[in-house]
């Protein structure tokens, strides 16, 4: 299985004016391929949220795509109390939302997270790929 | 489904913009990473990657990513995950 898990860094660079130009052009390459059957693409919700405090409108936007992709291909994916999640608060306190939810996700499914900030990610005990 | 998968296209490219030579080059090394490290993964049967290993398979992406290696990246980072993978092998065994 491949896919990758989106955060807040790459919505907000790809889906609002804060991003460069090539950002917009890779996520909508990444969206495209998604759409076609290529690596899914995982939004955790704390993520979205994030982004749509730059620009509320990307709440919409993302949720047209998952409805129009078809199924499993765009995702938003909620946040549950596991192990994993339960260790990350304990270990990295100062780690925001985000940020956890995304590298819960991550260790849950065995995907990267793809981030413009991979500096977030280290020593988290995730593969994390810049975008 | 077809027409549904046609409105998500028509949905991306009114939201941003169509991709160019440039992202296709940066999302097929980004595709390629992504499923070597899968392969990492399933070979281990553990994640994350081995930071050396996840170490030489950023190191060649960037490489293809920058324009300063035109090769196909599918097998060159799939060659260097085997080659990462073995000395990390060596490596624990010594």
């Amino acid at each position: 299985m491949t896919g990758y898990i989106i955060d807040d860094s790459v919505l907000v660079a790809g889906l609002t004016g804060a991003g460069k130009e090539h950002h917009h052009r890779e996520l909508s390459r990444l969206l495209h391929g998604a759409i076609d059957g290529g690596p899914a693409l995982d939004a955790p919700a704390l993520c979205l949220t994030t982004a749509a405090e730059v620009r509320p409108a990307i709440v919409g936007h993302v949720a047209d795509l998952v409805a129009a992709a078809p199924p499993g291909a765009i995702d938003i994916c909620g946040l549950s109390r596991t192990g994993f999640l339960d260790a990350l608060r304990a270990f990295h306190p100062g780690l925001s939302w985000p940020a956890i939810h995304a590298a819960v996700h991550a260790l849950a499914t065995g995907l990267p997270v793809l981030t413009t900030e991979p500096e977030r990610y280290v020593r988290l005990g995730i593969n994390s790929l810049r975008l | 489904m077809a027409g549904d998968r046609a409105h998500a296209h028509s949905l991306v490219d009114a939201l941003l913009g169509e991709p160019d030579a440039a992202a296709d080059r940066t999302v097929e090394v980004l595709n390629a990473h992504a499923a070597t490290l899968a392969w990492v993964r399933d070979t281990t049967g553990a994640y994350p990657a081995p930071p050396n290993v996840a170490q030489a398979l950023d190191t060649v992406a960037e490489r293809l990513r920058t324009g300063d290696d035109r090769r196909d990246p599918v097998p060159v980072l799939g060659q260097a995950a085997v080659d990462a993978l073995a000395a990390h092998r060596m490596t624990d065994a010594a």
